[in-house]
């Protein structure tokens, strides 16, 4: 226990004295707070602080005390001693400053005295108001005097100026009235019109002088009468100034020539006297009506032509692109550069000839940059040979090109063709040259070329041989022709003559054989002859021109006639076309042919002979057919050859040219010959003249103008 | 040698010849045929010339029968000869040879001859040959009877026609 000595070890004392400390710290701690509120509300109290020195030395009594409960644990009694200095100090202090305030406090007057001292003065103070108040209204009422005096004298003077200034104000109205822009017209109760300006004249094309006392009603159309002459007794009623009546165009007026036009109107009242007046003003919104009309249509157009160059923008887009998508993918080289000779353009396929894109290269660094050089192939290109400078210059031009530089394995070559770009203006605003790598065209030409040199030389040299052989064959043909004859005819003659002069002396034996040998000559002579023909068929050319076959076969039959004559033969001849070919070769074939059909059908009785036309791939086809002795066609390949014969010259006479002559003008003509026969059962001759087309107008022609000869 | 000649015979070729004259024998012509083996003579001949300068203009032959291939001059030569000069121009000229040309041909009629023949290597086609000609140009045909008479005329109407 602390001070277990001083508390005679009584726990009971000692808890005696520290509870009696705590409420005294309490109750002393309590007491300032309370003096201080007092003090801090009523600031009015007297010796005010007095009461911050007493609640200064409770409070520091009440902290003695507190320490005495500190010290009990603490043994802190400096600090304890320190604090009952300051509040010994405070005591004293508040003690001392008390004894002089004791005379001041008891001179404080009571409440009794103060309400006593209070009553004296209310009296007073009403004394003085009463005689203050006396005095004011007397002042009050010279004033008055006065005021009305002077206001009577103004009033006078107003009246005289209101009088002048109301004339003036109505000459003005009228002026104004008059002077409007807007109908102005005034109405009374019974809406009959008392004023109507020049406006309202011009507006409804009615004099003022026939308008005035007649009713509003002849200026609104009918239909409208009722609502209006409505609104207007409504409007009078309620008395609310309704300005702008309606919206624009909800008014119409009526002109007196009975056109209706829309208005704009305002309306006020006025009274005049016991009257009301009505005025209203209009303006006639016609053109302004027109002119919204005509901005809205124009709104409109302009927002049509605001879609429509969306829309070809929209175009214009989409065109540019597939523009690109072409330059893109599109073989030939293109590039184009403005006339400062920047390249404003380079599709892909122009760098993958060049072997180079678009450089920022000043044009005359052009040829040495991307390697341009003419055809020589040796010098460059000079600026003024370029043809994209030439084009941006204005002129329009081709050229041969060959370009070699790092980017190309070989050498390109190239074939360009520009042009200016020209604006709007028709002025060239820079270039643009398309070019294509013709490298290997042209080694495709140098190459066709040679080949064309060899052969023209080929040519050349076969054409003279030919020539060489064609000469020998017709130095040939004129010796057989003159040389070879001749001993045939001598072998001829003189057999014959010693026939016939020597006869009687030469035994019939060897007269048989002379005969035999004068044969042998004749024969010989034919088959030279006709060998000669033939030669000669080969050699001539063609004479081409449109020939009737129809008289070609006439005229071979007429020239037959003495082997026709006595024999009973059935002809049937159809109608043939016109041909493009040479008249006397053909003739020559038509007459081989039949002379033929007439020789092997020599054992038939009627002899039937068909000359007429087929059709084979579109082509005519022109047959003599007969029903002769015919032929194996084992031996077909056979017919055609020289000195070739089926057939025993006892039976049917003949040298076996005659066939190989047909065939080989057939083949002059670009034609086919071929038959078709049997044993015993007649052979059909076929022959077609090839390229030289028949002329079908004629053939028709011809056709209907020969009857069937059949 | 200034006898009359019907026929002139111009014919390089023995053979021809004896077949010829044999033919015309036949036919009764032969007695008044001369013959001549190349162009040149045919020429002397019928120009009155060189061997034969004693001949006549006025005397010459009704027939020449020329053969085209002879030496030195062919016939075609002889024939264009004959033909432009007044004085042997109305000589009537039947062309007979073993070829027939077409060319041949051609050049003859260009040249003015008077018929074209192509011997037949058939004696008896010959001989029915050469009967046909003499028949025709020595006795059907007519000539001017007088033929200085017919060279004036050629040549008067070559001076504007100043003799009648």
């Amino acid at each position: 226990m602390p001070h277990g000595y001083c508390f005679q070890w009584n726990p009971l004392v000692l808890w005696l004295h520290v509870i009696s400390d705590g409420v005294i710290v309490l109750s002393y701690f309590c007491i300032p707070v309370a003096l201080v509120y007092l003090a801090r509300r009523r600031r009015d109290l007297p010796f005010n602080w007095i009461f911050w020195m007493f609640g200064l030395f409770i409070v520091g009594c009440g902290t003695t005390h507190l320490l005495e409960i500190w010290t009990i644990w603490h043994a802190n009694y400096l600090l304890s001693g320190i604090v009952k200095a300051i509040t010994a100090l405070a005591s004293a202090a508040t003690a001392i400053m008390l004894i002089p305030l004791i005379p001041k406090a008891i001179a404080l007057p009571s409440k009794e005295m103060l309400s006593a001292v209070n009553y004296e003065l209310h009296l007073q103070v009403a004394e003085r108001e009463r005689a203050e108040q006396k005095l004011a209204s007397t002042q009050a009422e010279q004033e008055r005097v006065q005021a009305a005096l002077s206001e009577h004298q103004c009033a006078l003077e107003d009246l005289q100026l209101t009088q002048t200034a109301l004339h003036q104000s109505q000459a003005q109205v009228t002026a104004i009235i008059q002077s409007a822009m807007d109908a102005i017209i005034t109405i009374d109760e019974a809406q009959r019109v008392v004023i109507f300006n020049a406006a309202a004249e011009k507006m409804f094309g009615c004099t003022p002088a026939q308008a005035t006392g007649q009713s509003l009603e002849q200026f609104i159309p009918q239909r409208l009468r009722q609502g209006h002459a409505e609104h207007i007794r409504r409007f009078g009623r309620t008395g609310v100034t309704n300005r702008a009546v309606g919206a624009p165009g909800a008014i119409w007026g009526l002109r007196s020539n009975g056109e209706e036009f829309p208005l704009e109107a305002s309306i006020s009242q006025a009274e005049s006297g016991s009257k009301k007046l009505f005025t209203v003003i209009l303006r006639d919104i016609t053109e302004q009506k027109r002119i919204a009309l005509a901005l809205a249509e124009q709104a409109e157009e302009l927002s049509r032509q605001s879609a429509e160059l969306g829309r070809s923008r929209q175009g214009l887009e989409s065109q540019t692109l597939m523009l690109q998508s072409v330059l893109d993918s599109i073989s030939e080289g293109l590039v184009a550069a403005d006339e400062t000779g920047k390249f404003i353009l380079w599709n892909p396929a122009a760098t993958r000839i060049v072997g180079l894109g678009a450089a920022n290269v000043p044009p005359e660094q052009w040829s040495d940059h991307y390697g341009t050089y003419l055809p020589d192939t040796v010098t460059p290109f000079s600026p003024e040979q370029n043809p994209l400078l030439r084009a941006i210059r204005g002129e329009a031009c081709t050229a041969e090109m060959y370009i070699r530089n790092a980017e190309l394995d070989t050498g390109a070559w190239i074939e360009a063709s520009a042009n200016p770009l020209k604006g709007p203006d028709g002025v060239a605003h820079g270039g643009v040259v398309a070019f294509r790598d013709v490298t290997q065209r042209r080694a495709d030409e140098q190459e066709i070329r040679k080949l064309n040199d060899e052969l023209e030389a080929r040519v050349v040299e076969r054409t003279a041989a030919l020539q060489i052989a064609n000469h020998e064959l017709e130095a040939f043909t004129y010796s057989v022709s003159h040389d070879l004859r001749a001993p045939l005819r001598h072998i001829s003659g003189f057999s014959k003559i010693l026939l016939e002069d020597f006869a009687a002396s030469l035994p019939e034996e060897a007269q048989h054989h002379l005969q035999r040998i004068a044969q042998g000559a004749a024969r010989m002579g034919t088959l030279v002859d006709e060998l000669l023909n033939l030669a000669r068929v080969g050699r001539q050319a063609l004479t081409i021109q449109s020939t009737e076959l129809d008289s070609i076969v006439q005229d071979v039959l007429a020239l037959l006639e003495p082997e026709i004559a006595g024999r009973n033969i059935e002809w049937k001849i159809a109608d043939l076309p016109v041909m493009e070919c040479d008249p006397t070769l053909v003739r020559q074939v038509f007459q081989n042919l039949i002379h033929n059909a007439l020789k092997y059908s020599r054992p038939r009785s009627p002899a039937v002979i068909e000359i007429g036309q087929t059709e084979k791939n579109g082509q005519p086809v022109i047959f003599v057919r007969d029903n002769g002795v015919g032929f194996s066609m084992k031996y077909a390949d056979k017919l055609f050859g020289v000195f070739q014969r089926l057939h025993r010259a006892e039976d049917f006479e003949g040298t076996g040219v005659g066939l190989a002559i047909v065939q080989r003008i057939v083949h002059k003509h670009g034609g086919r010959v071929w038959a078709e026969a049997e044993a015993d059962r007649g052979a059909t001759f076929y022959f077609t003249l090839g390229s030289c087309e028949h002329s079908d107008s004629k053939s028709i022609a011809a056709a209907a103008s020969s009857g069937s000869r059949t | 040698m200034n006898s009359v000649v019907d026929i002139l015979l111009a014919e390089d070729n023995q053979d021809d010849i004896d077949l010829a004259l044999h033919a015309l024998r036949q036919e009764k012509l032969a007695n008044s045929v001369f013959v001549v083996r190349d162009g040149e003579e045919a020429l002397d001949f019928l120009f009155c010339r060189g061997a034969y300068s004693q001949r006549s203009f006025t005397h010459p032959p009704k027939l020449v029968l020329l053969d085209l291939k002879m030496p030195k001059i062919d016939g075609l030569q002889v024939l264009k000869q004959v033909k432009s000069d007044p004085r042997t121009r109305t000589i009537p000229v039947v062309i007979m040879t073993s070829s027939k040309e077409e060319r041949d041909l051609i050049e003859g009629y260009h040249a003015g001859v008077n018929s074209f023949i192509q011997k037949p290597v058939d004696f008896e086609q010959f001989r029915a040959t050469v009967k046909t000609l003499g028949m025709y140009w020595l006795v059907v045909n007519q000539l001017p009877v007088n033929h200085e008479s017919r060279i004036a005329v050629e040549t008067g109407v070559k001076n504007g026609g100043q003799k009648q």
